[in-house]
């Protein structure tokens, strides 16, 4: 059973005890443990730390000479992003673990929380509207294979996670639609099942809503999940491509991101979903950051700025 | 990118054997295609995944010796990333870069727009790296590759033996979410 309540999660019970843990490296500097995961410092302020969303990484971009300078490149540390802007994400090694939420603040990256289990555990993002943001967390036993998957609730005043009780099983992605949280589940028969919840109830039984979902990305848009129809998302007579990532933002704009084969560089495009107006483009795209309402699109050699309007469409590009 | 570049190459890293055909380029600046065997230097690094999930494997490779074409030294390259196992693989990718020991304003290139790499206007050598460059295949392939041609120019201000050309192999596996990946270089 995937979803039941017959078997209580375990990570709550650890997580009480691990909560005074959390307090108290939040108070002070803990010494780094062996193979946590380094992030690049601006050396200057000229330098941003700023997401790859195709790289996976960290990296530290100088806004003057408008070039990289240096990334997290330690082999398996990943950056690991929501599918909506968001300045939170995790960070982890994939072969021993050590994952942290980050905070991208004023060009710099601020480890906002370590899980208590460092060697076991591993975080990844799953949902968030810009007030809620909720996780993956994921137990590993010692030789490496899954023991169980939560979804939890980032509470970013006390900085510490609350998982939903009667939630587990092979979760995947989730979307939030409003109040309803969405997650899917991968069944052993390799089936995806869709479920919903209340996401302010973490005492909420989830509801299945089909048994024949597909495992295409999972988006939100005005209260209602984007659907997806061979690799291509459909909204009203829109049809645009699934690329290999892709952010869709509260005011309905799509910011993709993937690879472009004629440079070899990481491409973005920008997409209003409700008319499928192309709001802007890059290539040779080495990082981004989120403006209230817009992308900076950080390139080799240039910077674009794409923006929209509070309800959506084009605003100014000054590109 | 939904397509596989090259079905070949793996089978061409592993054997070490003929590379048919191979391009070179001769000193009056035509091309020719040999069937010859390639003298080459190459490596593979291999990381097991854990919990059963298979292996990856980064391979790299390049021909042992230059061809002088006038000014240019060039050389043949090849890289891969191999996902081994029974998943079902969400996307896997080849990334490459090579560096030399330059001077004098010498360039580097592999060949893709936009990599070249220049040294400065110094007399001493410095270390100068071409642009990263990937490669993604999310077709379901278990493979992703690549070749071309690393030309470096001129001969005179290449510092003989210093090139190194990396290969990182990435791999993203249905319902495990993180991601891993090797490196690999010659």
């Amino acid at each position: 059973m995937l979803c039941s309540s017959a078997r209580k999660p375990r990570w709550p019970m650890a997580f009480t005890a691990c909560a005074a843990l959390c307090v108290v490296t939040a108070c002070s500097t803990p010494p780094r443990p062996a193979n946590a995961v380094i992030i690049p410092g601006p050396a200057s302020a000229d330098e941003r730390v700023i997401e790859d969303p195709v790289g996976q990484r960290f990296v530290l971009y100088d806004t003057v000479k408008k070039i990289a300078v240096s990334w997290t490149n330690v082999s398996n540390e990943f950056v690991y992003n929501f599918t909506t802007p968001s300045d939170l994400y995790t960070m982890g090694n994939s072969l021993t673990n050590h994952f942290s939420i980050v905070q991208l603040q004023n060009g710099r990256a601020v480890t906002v929380y370590t899980l208590p289990d460092a060697a076991h555990d591993a975080i990844f993002p799953l949902a968030a509207d810009g007030q809620n943001a909720f996780f993956l967390l994921v137990h590993y036993r010692d030789d490496g294979s899954e023991e169980w998957r939560h979804i939890v609730r980032w509470d970013p005043t006390t900085r510490t996670l609350h998982p939903f009780v009667h939630v587990e099983g092979a979760i995947e992605q989730g979307a939030l639609a409003g109040p309803t949280l969405y997650f899917t589940v991968l069944r052993p028969d390799r089936a995806v099942w869709l479920y919903r919840l209340p996401a302010a109830n973490l005492n909420a039984e989830p509801q299945l809503v089909s048994t024949h979902w597909t495992d295409d990305p999972l988006l939100a848009y005005e209260g209602r999940l984007v659907k997806v129809a061979d690799h291509q998302f459909v909204f009203d007579s829109i049809h645009l491509p699934v690329r290999a990532v892709n952010v869709l933002t509260p005011q309905g704009v799509l910011v993709q991101f993937d690879d472009d084969p004629k440079s070899l560089t990481t491409r973005a495009d920008v997409f209003q979903l409700s008319d499928g107006r192309h709001l802007g483009s890059a290539t040779s795209v080495e990082g981004v950051e989120w403006m209230p309402n817009g992308v900076q699109l950080d390139c080799d050699g240039r910077v674009e700025i794409v923006s929209w309007s509070y309800a959506g469409g084009e605003e100014e590009n000054p590109s | 990118m939904r397509r596989t570049m090259l079905n070949a190459i793996s089978a061409a890293v592993v054997s070490l054997a003929f590379v048919s055909p191979t391009v070179a380029a001769d000193e009056s600046n035509s091309i020719v295609t040999t069937q010859d065997y390639l003298p080459h230097t190459n490596t593979s690094q291999t990381l097991t995944l854990p919990s059963g999930e298979g292996s990856l494997t980064a391979n790299v490779w390049r021909s042992t010796f230059a061809s002088q074409t006038g000014n240019a030294l060039t050389w043949n390259w090849q890289v891969s990333a191999v996902y081994s196992g029974s998943r079902t693989v969400e996307w896997i990718r080849t990334q490459w870069y090579s560096q030399a020991d330059l001077r004098n304003g010498a360039s580097i290139t592999m060949g893709i727009s936009g990599d070249s790499a220049t040294a400065s206007y110094s007399s001493s050598w410095q270390t100068v790296r071409t642009q990263v460059k990937y490669w993604t295949n999310d077709n379901g392939a278990k493979e992703s590759d690549y070749r071309g041609n690393v030309v470096i120019g001129p001969q005179s201000d290449y510092k003989q033996g210093s090139i190194v050309t990396v290969n990182t192999a990435t791999v993203k596996l249905a319902g495990d979410p993180k991601t891993y990946a090797i490196s690999a270089g010659v």
